[in-house]
Order: structure tokens, then sequence, then C-alpha cells
């Protein structure tokens, strides 16, 4: 019984057994000895079990007691001496990686911004936008009003409503008009919102009424800019274009819906009047009533959308409607390609700093590799593995550490810039967009320090720690060099590093250097032009068909009017117009007569015809506009007045075609004579434009204008149209200057329109220069993001290829001073190694090489064209350069080491 | 060497071995561990027993919490194998006086309760 006594003991630790066994066995022969019979088992079988279960948990106690803390003050002080101690290593690791963090948290930030489902309203996720999905073109279609009425059925929604933008000419007594975005938006709105007025009311369901009093709610930061925050406000009365209302209230600060909205009038249209897939561009919105959830309102809307696709199958077979988060219609996240490639991003910009994190690990390696007699003794002395993994650990941690903050401020700097330059661009956001700092991107950015400084510190602190970290302790002795084993895993490593960087570098060059050197100008006077979008204010109501005739002619007029008048001004040398602004034309489908209709189908937001056939970009000009712009016409003849006519009579006629087009459509052959018709026409193209399968003949060619841009040796071909000025609606106004700076003309040509009548609506008044400065500022950005992440990639790869290969050739140092000692001859064993490191180089150059063409094949081999030939051999060259140095030094120490120290070592 | 002025509460509640221990010891002479089992027996009239195991385990994490303390006399005469003796510290006497203030607070509520019997 004692025997089995002694055998559940040893389940105690050690140290215990030695202090307390005699007495624990004699204690149990004095108990054991003081029973009889069944007694007597029962106590051995329950002392046994006692022992062992309190002598496992003992050992437990022992191994806590003996292992301390996972973490202590003292590591961090000992993790901070050691970085001091290699400040270079620890500088590029924290550039390395602040760059990686600023990245992924900028991106993460920017996709918060865009998937948010949340609106600053109250009780925000419950607001739901409806939209109408048509599947045959993948587009979505906004002629809603029909379908509003269908959907007014839906239980799972309240408060529907419904709202389209407007610009009308707001004119306050005494000032010059000026054009403001309105709301047309049903009352019901607000009530989806679930906001009060902070002064008056908002709209009523009254006010929807036909021949109701016009009354206007404004927002609360016009209230403040532009009537000096007066407190009689409401009551008061202002004129939209040729109508004057009367302001109800004013909404609260902060408030801006349905998107970024000042100015809110009451919605007049009839929805029930409307014809399927007719009528204007609406939005259709509501709130989830209570106890329904997206997935409810997705099934009634789906049900009642297979009863209109019964009803109209001509129009709404293929339309799909869909109950979606309300801010995902403004960010296109309704769109599963859209929020694909954004979670794609993400994802791509964490394997960045994955990426990044691992080129630092191998840096931090290379260094543990240094450290491994220190490693080796501490573990001899009695440290745990867990305890120089958490020091190793910390270290990581505090290089993360200093990465996140670094990473902090320069993200908050660079959304700041993005928000300013995206502002410019886009000078309209929803009012629930910011790119600020939320919290969430801290949490963020702390989640991605602990990631890094897992992947900096805790793999090559196992490396290090390994099974054989014993037998290193041996092999420990002055001038031995390192002894950590690199392998066939550190070979990859180097080969891995090489490709990588030869893969992605030369691209990523060519992206940053192409938005750097992005031209301030388009290639022709830029700094002379005005340019202004001209339209007459029509009004809530759509017009008769008489009065359709009536506007036009009076539209035509109104254009001739601001022509005659900008003409008679010293100030102004030309005037022309055209449909599109230059470089913003529109995209269509061409197919040449004669001419191979190309294999590859066009990518672009084609909602009519067919994608079979060459993009090229559409413009409608009157036809001094060349000649305005100084641009020669190169081949043939220019547009006239009468291929204007031509094209309103039916007959064929004439179009000019850029130079551009002459290459990819006729291989540089001279067009003139040759026939060209569209087959297709995008989205942003009206409809009344672009006449599908209608030919037109090339008369003329001009040069590419404007010049290509920043990635423009992507743009297309263009064809302008001849029109007079009155048949584009709405007609875009150029003004060239004689002198002078031509924003200065905004003014007087706001005043002369005004003059003119109240209802004309200047649009977009800019200068083309402004237009050019805020996409520069836009590319510059983008440039300097890229360069930082080529620097730091390109400064990493380097360190971590100098590491690797200095610490794989160190580690042969003392095989190099015995074959030199046997008397070798120093040209084959310098042969031996350099071999061996240009393989390594070699294999990963060559790799990388194939990958950076495999790139070109899956990108479409446009980005790198010119470059590819030169930048491609250049940073395989570095790569291999850098590696070669970076064997040098070891090498030339092995040999230098002197033949009967090699030996003594051994 | 533990601080006399650490907080008793700070180890309550007691393990019921680490109870009976402190009980058993009491402020008399120091006693060996088999002697310890023997005084926990005999002061509870056999109703209660420390196994030898859990008996050693908690001596040696109540030396290590200061509990009490351990010491090797020369001149054992208790016989059997050289033994070492137990007594309870000023501090350990604090644990025991807080642990037996929480469950008297408890048998209160139990008395309350009428859970010793009589009318109900």
């Amino acid at each position: 019984m004692t025997r089995l006594y002694q055998l559940a003991l040893r389940a105690f630790p050690c140290r215990h057994r030695d202090l307390y066994s005699a007495e624990m066995l004699d204690a149990f022969d004095r108990e054991l000895g003081a029973r009889a019979g069944r007694d007597r088992l029962r106590f051995v079988c329950a002392a046994c079990l006692n022992a062992i279960g309190t002598g496992l948990a003992e050992r437990q106690r022992q191994r806590r007691i003996r292992q301390g803390p996972a973490f202590s003050a003292l590591d961090f002080t000992l993790a901070w001496r050691i970085l001091r101690r290699d400040p270079g290593l620890s500088l590029v690791s924290v550039l390395g990686m602040s760059v990686g963090i600023t990245i992924a948290a900028g991106a993460f930030t920017i996709a918060s911004m865009l998937m948010a489902t949340t609106l600053p309203l109250p009780e925000g996720d419950r607001l739901v936008s409806l939209v109408s999905w048509d599947a045959s073109t993948n587009n979505r279609e906004s002629r809603l009003l029909y379908d509003l009425e269908a959907w007014r059925h839906a239980t799972s929604v309240e408060h529907l409503g419904v709202s389209r933008d407007v610009q009308r000419n707001l004119i306050v007594d005494g000032r010059a008009p000026e054009v403001v975005l309105v709301a047309e938006i049903s009352a019901s709105a607000f009530r989806a919102a679930g906001v009060k007025a902070a002064r008056g009311r908002t709209l009523v369901p009254d006010d929807e009424r036909a021949g109701a009093p016009d009354v206007l709610v404004i927002g609360y930061d016009e209230w403040i800019r532009r009537f000096g925050a007066d407190p009689d406000i409401v009551g008061q009365s202002v004129g939209l274009g040729p109508t004057r209302y009367t302001i109800v209230g004013v909404m609260p600060e902060g408030f801006g819906f349905p998107a970024y909205h000042g100015f809110w009038i009451p919605w007049r249209l009839d929805a029930a009047a409307c014809a399927p897939r007719s009528g204007p561009s609406v939005s259709v919105f509501g709130r989830l009533a209570p106890g329904a959830t997206l997935e409810s309102a997705q099934a009634e809307l789906t049900a009642i959308g297979r009863r209109l696709a019964a009803a109209s199958p001509a129009t709404h077979e293929h339309l799909r409607p869909l109950a979606v988060p309300y801010a995902h219609v403004f960010s296109d996240m309704d769109e599963p390609e859209t929020a694909l490639a954004v979670y794609a991003v993400e994802i791509a910009i964490v394997l960045l700093l994955v990426l990044i994190c691992i080129n630092v690990a191998i840096l931090v390696y290379a260094r543990t590799a240094t450290r491994q007699g220190e490693i080796a003794v501490r573990v001899a002395l009695g440290a745990s593995r867990r305890r120089i993994v958490a020091q190793l650990f910390v270290e990581a941690l505090i290089l993360a550490g200093l990465s996140a903050a670094i990473g902090v401020g320069l993200t908050a700097v660079g959304l700041r810039q993005l928000e300013a330059a995206l502002l410019a661009l886009i000078p309209r956001w929803p009012f629930w967009f910011s790119l600020e700092l939320q919290t969430s991107t801290v949490v963020y950015i702390v989640g991605l320090t602990l990631l890094a400084a897992a992947i900096v510190g805790v793999a090559p602190a196992l490396k290090a720690t390994g099974r054989r970290v014993h037998t290193r302790l041996q092999t420990l002795s002055p001038g031995s060099g390192s002894r950590m084993q690199m392998g066939r895993l550190w070979t990859g490593l180097i080969v891995a590093q090489v490709a990588v960087t030869v893969a992605i570098l030369p691209m990523a060059t060519y992206f940053g250097w192409s938005a750097l050197r992005l031209q301030s100008g388009g290639g022709y006077a830029t700094g002379e032009f005005l340019s202004a979008s001209v339209s007459l204010d029509r009004g809530p109501v759509p017009l008769a068909e008489a009065d359709e005739q009536a506007f036009a002619a009076r539209y035509a007029g109104t254009l001739a009017e601001i022509e005659r008048r900008l003409r008679d001004d010293a100030r102004v040398r030309e005037v022309t117009f055209s449909l599109a602004k230059p470089g913003r034309e529109l995209a269509v489908v061409l197919e040449a007569e004669g001419v191979p209709v190309p294999v590859d189908t066009v990518d672009d937001n084609i909602v009519e015809g067919t994608r079979r056939g060459t993009l090229v970009r559409f413009n409608r000009v009157t036809p001094d506009f060349f000649s305005a712009f100084d641009v020669p016409v190169s081949l043939g003849r220019g547009l006239t007045a009468a291929d204007a006519s031509a094209d309103a009579a039916g007959v064929t006629p004439g179009v000019v075609v850029s130079r551009r087009l002459v290459d990819d459509v006729f291989g540089g052959v001279s067009p003139l004579g040759r026939r060209i018709k569209y087959v297709g026409r995008s989205r942003e193209a009206p409809a009344r434009h672009v006449a599908l399968e209608r030919w037109y003949e090339i008369v003329g060619v001009v040069p590419d204008f404007p010049l290509p841009g920043s990635f423009d040796d992507e743009s297309e071909g263009r064809v302008y149209h001849a029109v007079a000025a009155g048949d584009l609606y709405p007609a875009r106004l150029h003004v060239r200057v004689r002198a002078g700076d031509p924003a200065a003309l905004a003014d007087p040509l706001r005043d002369l329109s005004a003059s003119i009548a109240p209802d004309v609506l200047l649009l977009d008044v800019s200068t083309a220069g402004i237009a050019f400065t805020q996409e520069q500022a836009m590319m510059r950005l983008i440039g300097m993001s890229l360069a930082l992440v080529i620097v730091s990639v390109l400064l990493l790869s380097s360190a971590g290829i100098y590491s690797l290969m200095s610490f794989t050739v160190a580690r042969r140092r003392r095989e190099i001073g015995i074959r030199a000692a046997l008397g070798a001859n120093r040209h084959r064993i310098l042969a031996g190694i350099f071999s061996r490191v240009m393989a390594q180089l070699g294999a990963g150059a060559v790799l990388g090489v194939i990958a950076a063409v495999g790139l070109q094949q899956i990108l479409e081999g446009d980005m790198v064209r010119n470059y590819r030939a030169m930048l491609l051999p250049l940073v395989a060259l570095l790569m291999m350069t850098l590696g070669v140095i970076a064997a040098i030094g070891p090498v030339r120490q092995g040999l230098r080491i002197q033949p009967i120290e090699a030996l003594r070592d051994e | 060497m533990r601080r006399l002025t650490r907080d008793p509460a700070e180890l309550l509640p007691l393990k019921h071995a680490t109870y009976q221990i402190l009980l058993a010891l009491g402020d008399g002479e120091a006693l060996h561990g088999y002697a310890i089992m023997q005084a926990v027996s005999a002061m509870t009239d056999g109703r209660e027993a420390i196994l030898p195991g859990t008996l050693y385990a908690a001596l040696a994490r109540m030396v290590d919490e200061g509990l009490v303390t351990e010491s090797t006399p020369k001149d054992d005469a208790s016989g059997g194998p050289p033994r070492r003796y137990y007594q309870r510290t000023k501090f350990g006497r604090a644990v025991a006086r807080a642990e037996s203030e929480r469950l008297r607070a408890l048998l209160e509520v139990a008395r309350a309760q009428n859970m010793f019997g009589g009318p109900r």
C-alpha cells in the first residue's frame, strides 16, 4: 500500500517531494495503521487520488511562481535599450510599418464611410432606399414614379417619400441671383427622417396640393450664410427662378436629408399620371415599419416587382426592385460589385501591411540570430520559452507601437488632405460622409499594431527559441559567429523577397510617377477659358408639348443674346458652345464601315445597344469650336453650319475625329470619306444626342485635344459633331478672354444672364485652369502616397535582402576560413560563394519578371507599356547589386581569418 | 518576508483545508504535519479529516503566503522521520479571524432563516 502511495506522490513536483515525501509517507502509514478492513482500502484509494490531484495542482502552482507574469516593466526597459542600440534597423522597421499602418487605417476609414448603414438621424439605421435594378443592362433605373404608386402598397416600409434635385436661381431681394440645389421632396420625407424644424415647420402633405401656396424650408447653414441668422426668417419670401416662395421653416444644424440639401420645396408631380419607365429621375425612400426588417421589405418588394413585370412586361420584365440601407445608394454599395471591390481593396491593403511586417520580421530575425548566445544562456539559467518569446514580443510591440503612433498622425493628416482634395472635385457630399479619424479607426489601428507585433516579434522568437536552443550553448565560443540555421526557408525568403520587389516595384513606380508628373494644363490655353452650363429654370411641373417648342425657342434666343452681349465685351476674345466639356466627352461604342469589329467588349456603363465595338468619346460642338480653342484641322476640313443642318435634316452628316481615333480604328490611315456609326451608348450620353445605327461621314481630323493627362495612355479617340447652339440643352458655354484671369469674368457673366431673364441658370461656372489644378492636387496626393509606399517597400526590401544575404554568408565565414587554411584557391572560394548568391538572387529576379509580365496580362498590359523595358531590369539589377554588396563584407572577413584561428575554433 | 500589513481580506474566502489548518494550529506550540491531521480530526470530533496530500500542499502554499512559519528543530523527540514544525503567524491569525467573521455573517443569515431547526 505504501508503495502505491509512493507512486501517487510522483504527481507532486520534485521540489515538493524532496521536502515532504518522507513526512507524507509517515502520515499515510500512521493513518493506515489506525484503520482496518474496508475502511483501510477506502482510505488508500482516497489518499492516492488526493495525492495525484493535489500533486498536479501543486505542479501548476510552482510553474506559475517560476515563470512569473508574462510581461514585466523590465521587458519594456530592456526592449527600449535594445532598439536604441540598433537605431538603423529600428528606424527602417518603424518607417516601413508606419506607412503600412497609415494606408491600412486610411483605407479602413474610407471603407467604413462608404459602408455605413446608419445615418445621424433618430433610428438612422431603419431608413431605406427603394431602387430598381435593370438586370438586362446591369444599371439602376431611376425613373421610378410609376413604380412608386405600386410600392405604396408595401406595409414593411412606412413614410414612403420621393425627391428629385432641381437647380434654381435663388433671388433674395436686392442681390444677384445665385444658383442653388433644391430638393423637391414629399412631406413624408421629414417624418421618415424623424427630424422636426428648428424654427417654423417642415413641409406638410397639404403643401403638395396643386394650387397650395408655394412654400420653402431652408437648412441651418443657408439660414446663417444667406440670411444672417435672421430670427424673423419664417414668413419672408424669396424667389426661386420666376416663382416667389414663402419660407416656412429652418431645419436644425447638420440636417441635409436626402443627401446634401439646404432648400426643400413641396413635391407637386402626380406620380399616378406617369407611364412605366417615364418621367424624371427620382429617389424613393422610407422607414422600415415597426417589426419589419430589410429582408421582409425586400420580400414584399419582390412580390410587387413580379406583379409589375406581369402587368407591363415590355418595360418591367428585367426590373428588380430592391430595398437597401439608405446610405448605400450614395456610395453605390447597393451594387454587389462595388461592395466586393471595397472588401477586396481592404484585404489587399492588410496583405500589404503583412508583407511589410514579414520584411521587418526578417530584419528582426537576422538581429535575433546575433543574440542567440544571450538567449541560450538565459534558457540555461532557467528562463522559460514563454518569457523569452514575451520579451521579443515586447520589442516588436514597441516597434509596432511607435509605427502606430506615427500612423495615427499620418492617417489624420492624410485623411484631411484627401477630404480637401475630394471636396474640391466633388463639391457635394452626403451630410453623413466624414473622413475624420473615428474611434473605430483607432481600435482598428490597435488591432493592426498587435498583428504587426505578432508577425514581427513572435515568429522570429519562436524560431530562435526552438528545441535546438540548448545545443547552441555548447557551440558558443568567441569568434564562432552565429550558428542559427537558416536553411531552405530563408533561401526561399530571399528568392521571394527579390521576386515580389521586382514584380511590384516597376508598376508602382510608374503609377506614382505618372500621378506626380500630371501636366497643369490640357495642352491648350486653359488659363484663358471660363466655362459654364447654361439652362433655363423649367419650373416644378413638366411642360406641355406646345410649351416645349416655345421653351426651345426661348432657350435658343437666350443663348444667342448671351453670345451677342459677350462678343460686345472688349475683354472677350472668343465665345463658343459644346455639349460636353473638353476632356469630359461622353462614352459611346463605335463601329466603322469596313473595319472588323473588335473581339473584346467595351467595359463601360453601356445602357443601350451593344458593347461590341470601339469605345470612343463623343461631343457636339458649334462650328467655331476648334478655332476658339486654337485646334488646327490637320486633315480634311472643319465642321460647318451645313453639317449641323444635315444632322438635323437626317442627311449623312460630316463629323471630325481625333488623331487617336484614326490610330485606334483605322490603323493611322487617312479616314476621310469613311463612315462610322454608334452601336451603343453609355449612361451619361443622352439618348436625344446619340442616334444609334446612323451613319456619319468623316470629313476632318484634329489633333488629340485636350492632351493626354495622367493615365491617359488608356484615353479614347474622340468624335465631334456640328450643332447649332440652340439645339444643345443644356449647352456648355466657353468664353475665352483676351487677357487676365478668366475667373474675373464669372460675376459679370452671372449679372449678364440675370439681366436677360431671372430664370437663366448658370451652373458649374469654372475656369479650365481650376479644374486641372483640382485634378492635379488629387493626383499629387495619390502620387505622394504611392511614392511613400514605394520608398518604404524599397527600403525594407533592400534592408531585408541585405540582412539575409549577409547573414547566410556570415554563417559560412568559418567554412571559408578553413578552406583558405587548407590551401584552397581564393578565386574558387569566391566563385563558390557568389555562384550561390547569384543563383538565389537570379532565381528571385527571374520569378519577379515572370510575375510582372503576368500582372501586365491580367491588368491588360497598358500600364508600363513604354517603361517595362527599362524599369524591370533596373529594379532586378538593383536588387541583385544589393545582394552582392551584402555578401562581400562577410566573405572578405572569412578570407581574412587566420588559418590557425579557423582550425582552433573547430 | 511577507508584510504583516497586508490586508487579510485579500486571501478570502479561504480554502477549506487552509481554514482547518489555521484553526488546528491555534496560538500554541508548533505542530508537525501528522499532529495537524490529528488536531483537525480532534477539534471536529472525527467528523472532518484531512489527507496528507492536501495537508502538505496546503502547508507549502501557506508558508509562501506567510500564514504559517516552518521550522526544523534539531532535537525532535516525536519519533519517525525528521519533521518540519508549523506555527501560525500573526497574519495567519488575522486571516483566520477574517474568514471566521465572513462565515459568521453567513451563519447569521442562516439563523435568521431558521436553518438550525426550531419552530417555524
